[in-house]
């Protein structure tokens, strides 16, 4: 072991020393917001409105980036176009009901397949769900 | 001075202004969900938009091991030029080489690890730069993520520093 390797020891020691009493600080600051994406499942959806040809659903966006919503489709209901949810807002989405009666009926007996497609940056998330 | 310890005279003092450059190597990006800029002495790391506090501990670690190469990198170029003995201190050649052989272990987590521990499998693509698409499926959900992985233009001139060894050793033989 060199001079240079006990200097440069030394240096890095005292460098880290230097920064010890911020950690403490770092690590809680990190915990905390390590346990606010633990909140992401709180991308809800609460039913505002609804009559025989469309439904409107409020959904909120909990995150720093926007979410687009491209696609729902079922059977008989959909989402005319792709909806964009700004960061740390709520948007409402509107979806067409072609045919109220046999959705009605539909989910009634538990038929109706709806497939979402939800994007985030890069990722795409797809997702059906049986109402 | 001679060729050869003219050579290394450049190796280290070129190594020493990388090491002190506070830029990244490398960028990698997971479906825009999570991006990490790093280099061998700093890194920052993206989730959703946000920035980690709990990186800025890593970069503490991280810029303590930029201090100690630095200060070997400026000792032995000092005894270089004060003509009191060749040392040879070779971090900086293999740690550019370092981050190709980075990605192949990305690869062998995600394809063999991964899978084994949380029964999630994805289709991994091999790949060191570049952008892919990966599609899995988790609890019903189809995810399809567009990964990137791309160094920095800094990155390249890394390489210089293992370069200039290579000709130091060539030129000693």
């Amino acid at each position: 072991m060199n001079l240079g390797k006990v200097i440069g020891t030394i240096a890095a020691v005292l460098f880290i020393i230097l920064y010890l009493s911020t950690i403490q600080h770092y690590i809680t600051d990190g915990i905390s917001q390590l346990n606010s994406f633990n909140n992401l499942s709180s991308v809800n959806f609460a039913i505002v409105y609804s009559n025989t040809s469309e439904l409107v659903i409020k959904a909120n966006n909990p995150l720093q980036v926007p979410i687009y919503i491209c696609n729902v489709s079922g059977q008989y209901i959909y989402l005319p176009s792709p909806v964009k949810i700004l960061p740390l807002s709520s948007s409402n989405i509107t979806l067409r009901i072609t045919n109220y009666s046999n959705l009605y009926n539909n989910i009634k007996e538990n038929k109706e397949t709806i497939s979402v497609t939800v994007r985030v940056e890069n990722t795409t998330i797809v997702k059906v769900v049986n109402i | 001075m001679n060729t050869k310890n003219l050579a290394l005279t450049t190796y280290y003092l070129y190594s020493l202004i990388i090491t002190l450059i506070p830029l990244p190597w490398w960028y990698y990006n997971v479906g825009g969900i999570f991006i990490i800029y790093d280099s061998p002495f700093q890194i920052s790391m993206i989730l959703l938009g946000e920035n980690l506090i709990l990186g800025y501990i890593l970069n503490i670690i991280f810029n303590a091991i930029r201090i100690y190469v630095a200060v070997n990198l400026g000792y032995s170029l000092l005894l270089l030029l004060l003509r009191k003995e060749v040392t040879k201190y070779t971090t900086m050649v293999w740690l550019p080489v370092f981050y190709l052989i980075d990605p192949v272990v990305v690869y062998l987590v995600i394809k063999y690890l991964v899978p084994a521990v949380t029964g999630i499998s994805f289709n991994y693509p091999f790949f060191i730069i570049g952008s892919e698409i990966i599609n899995t499926n988790y609890q019903g959900y189809n995810i399809s993520l567009l990964i990137q992985s791309y160094p920095t233009i800094l990155y390249w001139f890394t390489l210089v520093c293992t370069i200039l060894y290579v000709v130091y050793l060539l030129l000693k033989k």
